[in-house]
């Protein structure tokens, strides 16, 4: 029963160099970061803002989908999942 | 030489020597370039413009990169048309249109690819790659094929043919995603952590991102030096609209232009209009939407850059503001019916922004617009195909053909 978490380069240097963690299975994503930031506490100022909001230039994926486009940090996460943590970046 | 000093964080300000890097390790910021603008203002003037290439190399004081031959193909400097029937339509009198169509690849990427490929070439990387809507692609394949470089180009399943063809000619490898843009572009964000490529909008996108500005550097040498008073230009990931905004700014601190700075319109089609939403909400928090648009290389439905772009259009007292779908084809048209350009779906949701504009009166008459014609038609055809053609059948016989036929008259102007 497990979750795993990928971490881009730029925030391995909070994570021991890990760059996918593997966590035991939460309820929601919010629940999965939260795991995540006990573990490597330096990782959730990176992530979220003063407000507990995730940071605008910051993308969370549940198995390849945008959790915006689901439920947000809410969403349900299922044994065997992947969360994706990414900057954002687009410009085609 | 360059006076390029680095990259700082565009969020927290944090600066980084200039690598291949693109988010800041602190915040998760992007990054962009900074230059020793003192030195480099002392230095530039008319004259040492005038004295380069006529190609966007003439800029390279203000590039983070060098001219390099092995990558060049002659991008940029492109021609800046009084449109006089264009603007005899929407009662403007000094329309200008920035023809980027006329690049080496057919849309103003170039511009951006030129600057990333040198500098892939100057860190020695083994290939170009990028996440593309299309015109990206074949601008990365183009410049990789001239550096004799392998390329990646990672596009949505589902993009226009032209677009596919135009980049796999020249020998690279399409990445065909199923999904759409911002699919496409995780995906290859994700591959630029595995792979040690110059994606060209990632891991060199500070760099990349420069070579927009020298829309604004033509647009202003080739008014002869001088701010229009307002300018347009097609809005995705809002990364175009910004650079074109920094562009006017940094000729005006290098005392090349007087002000006031041009206001700032963007344009954006309502399958995919998340900045001009929220610059209609009066807020600067963008929310990400599922991008279902005609003008595919607009379709950015999570756009990296929307939140500063909606500060420019505060800033310069321009706006972001979008048109119905039906809209892009129809400025297609008129554009290429009254000034023989035709540009892509990003050009008719420009020009019909534009007329939107100008039928409302936004615009005094006299003043000088420029609109920026972002990119080639022929890649976007199929966008056309709702539009009757105004086509005649008939048999090689002149009788024949006289019945048929019924001549035009056009006023003189």
């Amino acid at each position: 029963m497990s979750t795993k978490i990928k971490i881009p380069t730029p925030l391995r240097r909070h994570t021991n160099g890990l760059s996918t963690i593997e966590i035991a299975a939460n309820e929601n994503v919010r629940d999965t970061l939260c795991t995540l930031t006990a573990q490597y506490p330096t990782i959730g100022e990176r992530l979220f803002d003063s407000r507990g909001q995730v940071k605008s230039h910051i993308n969370i994926f549940l198995n390849n989908e945008d959790i915006r486009f689901l439920n947000g940090l809410e969403t349900n996460v299922q044994d065997g999942d992947t969360v994706a943590l990414l900057p954002a970046l687009a410009g085609g | 030489m360059s006076w390029l000093r680095g990259l700082r964080c565009q969020e927290c300000g944090a600066s980084y020597p200039a690598d291949a890097l693109f988010v800041c390790a602190e915040c998760l910021g992007p990054l962009e370039a900074y230059y020793d603008e003192h030195a480099r203002n002392a230095h530039v003037s008319h004259k040492t413009i005038a004295q380069g290439p006529r190609t966007l190399w003439r800029y390279h004081d203000f590039l983070p990169s060098q001219y390099t031959p092995r990558v060049d193909l002659s991008d940029g400097w492109t021609p800046l048309l009084h449109a006089r029937n264009l603007g005899r339509a929407l009662g403007l009198n000094n329309l200008y249109l920035k023809n980027d169509t006329v690049n080496p690849t057919f849309s103003f990427k170039d511009r951006v690819v030129a600057v990333a490929a040198a500098k892939a070439l100057e860190f020695d990387l083994p290939a170009l790659a990028c996440a593309s809507t299309g015109n990206l692609a074949g601008a990365v394949a183009a410049h990789a094929a001239r550096a004799g470089l392998p390329a990646y180009v990672f596009i949505p399943a589902d993009l226009e043919p032209a677009k596919i063809l135009s980049a796999a000619i020249y020998g690279a490898t399409v990445v065909a995603v199923q999904g759409d843009y911002d699919q496409a572009n995780r995906l290859a964000t994700e591959a630029a952590e595995e792979y040690g490529w110059g994606f060209v909008n990632i891991n060199l996108r500070p760099y990349y991102a420069e070579g927009s500005k020298t829309l604004a550097y033509e647009v202003a040498e080739q008014l002869g030096w001088r701010a229009p008073d307002a300018v347009i230009a097609p809005v995705a990931s809002g990364a175009l609209y910004t650079k074109i905004n920094r562009g006017f700014e940094e000729l005006y601190a290098a005392q090349l232009i007087a002000g006031p700075l041009p206001k700032m319109i963007g344009a954006q089609a309502a399958g995919c209009a998340p900045i001009a939403h929220a610059f209609a909400q009066r807020t600067r928090e963008i929310t990400p939407v599922q991008a279902r648009s005609i003008a595919k290389s607009l379709a950015i439905g999570n756009p990296a850059d929307g939140s500063y772009a909606i500060d420019v259009a505060r800033k310069s007292e321009g706006g972001i503001f979008s048109v119905p779908e039906r809209a892009v084809a129809e400025g297609m048209a008129l554009l290429a019916r009254t000034e023989g350009i035709f540009g892509e779906t990003a050009v008719g949701v420009t020009i019909s922004v534009l007329k939107k504009l100008a039928d409302a009166r936004a615009f005094d008459p006299d003043e000088i617009v420029v609109a920026y014609l972002t990119g080639n038609g022929l890649k976007t055809s199929q966008a056309l195909e709702p539009l009757a053609h105004q086509r005649i059948d008939t048999k090689p016989n002149l009788e024949f053909f006289q019945e048929q036929f019924e001549p035009k008259v056009y006023a003189v102007a």
